[in-house]
């Protein structure tokens, strides 16, 4: 440890704090993905869900993936969200790949959807990278406001 | 002494801007994933910045540093979140490019949220072929 005088003071607390936000900055590396457990093969893409009013709302990163190439299916409840993310392209041997951290293959994740939702209702969008997937919820399970009525 | 002084101050603010609570860090900088592969003719690069659009992403090259930076905001939706595992922020990546790109012929697209740039490389750099005078 390289202890620096600052004025008269020996100080050795912002070093240290430096060397804890390097070692956190090393979770700030984007890898958009992670296994879903220890023995599964394919990748998991990060999910957002959302919750509104009529609707159940779920965002995922899929950059670089064809719409052709991701299914999507719900059934008993289990929306599912699959597919594959092809190699952009064929390494040449007699061209070079200096630096890949991008990550090919099958992906694979599943949500349990409550059952509030219709699976009958599902619409998705591929955009900027990003699959929005659109599930309303059942007609009797919306919130539904009581007038009280003044007599 | 006075260099003392200012590098104290410098990591005084390192550290004010680096906030560790869990929702600053998910505030923080994304380094996105990219590759870098080339063939004869340019240096390709892909970044993987899922989210942004072509108008989000800001690429410069100032001398021999090409920087890549973005912003995502946040997924604005009322509702109640219920699982939100995708990172926001302030996508950025820096690169040094060395002597064999050429920085006027650096051309970029974004496809599927994937920024790709092409960065030509000099004459000088692309294998040439010699022919052999028979003697």
């Amino acid at each position: 440890m390289n202890y620096r005088t600052y004025g008269t003071e020996l100080w050795p607390f912002p070093e240290v704090e430096r060397l804890r936000n390097q070692i956190n900055d090393l979770f700030d590396e984007d890898v958009g993905f992670g296994s879903t457990g220890l023995f599964d093969r394919s990748m998991s893409p990060r999910l957002d869900v959302v919750e509104t009013s009529d609707a159940l709302l779920v965002a995922c990163d899929l950059p670089g993936i064809d719409a052709n190439d991701i299914e999507l299916e719900v059934v008993n409840n289990v929306l599912t969200i699959r597919g594959e993310k092809k190699q952009h392209h064929e390494p040449d041997p007699n061209d070079g790949q200096f630096r890949n951290e991008t990550w090919h293959g099958a992906f694979h994740r599943t949500l349990a959807l409550p059952d509030s939702v219709n699976p009958d209702e599902v619409s998705a969008e591929l955009k900027n990278g990003v699959l929005s997937i659109q599930i309303a919820k059942r007609e009797e399970r919306k919130p539904k406001r009581i007038g009280v009525e003044v007599k | 002494m006075s260099n003392a002084v200012e590098r104290k101050n410098q990591t005084d603010v390192d550290s004010r801007q680096e906030g560790s609570s869990p929702a600053q860090r998910r505030q923080r900088r994304i380094f996105p994933a990219y590759e870098v592969y080339h063939d004869k003719k340019a240096v390709h690069l892909r970044v993987e910045m899922p989210g942004l659009k072509r108008d989000d992403v800001d690429l410069t090259v100032d001398k021999n540093q090409l920087i890549i930076s973005g912003t995502r905001p946040e997924w604005s939706v009322e509702g109640t979140v219920l699982l939100r595992e995708r990172r926001v922020g302030e996508y950025y990546r820096a690169f040094t490019l060395d002597e064999t790109v050429d920085p006027e012929s650096i051309n970029a697209t974004m496809h599927n949220g994937v920024l790709e740039v092409e960065m030509g490389l000099r004459k000088q750099a692309q294998p040439r072929r010699i022919k052999i005078k028979s003697g």
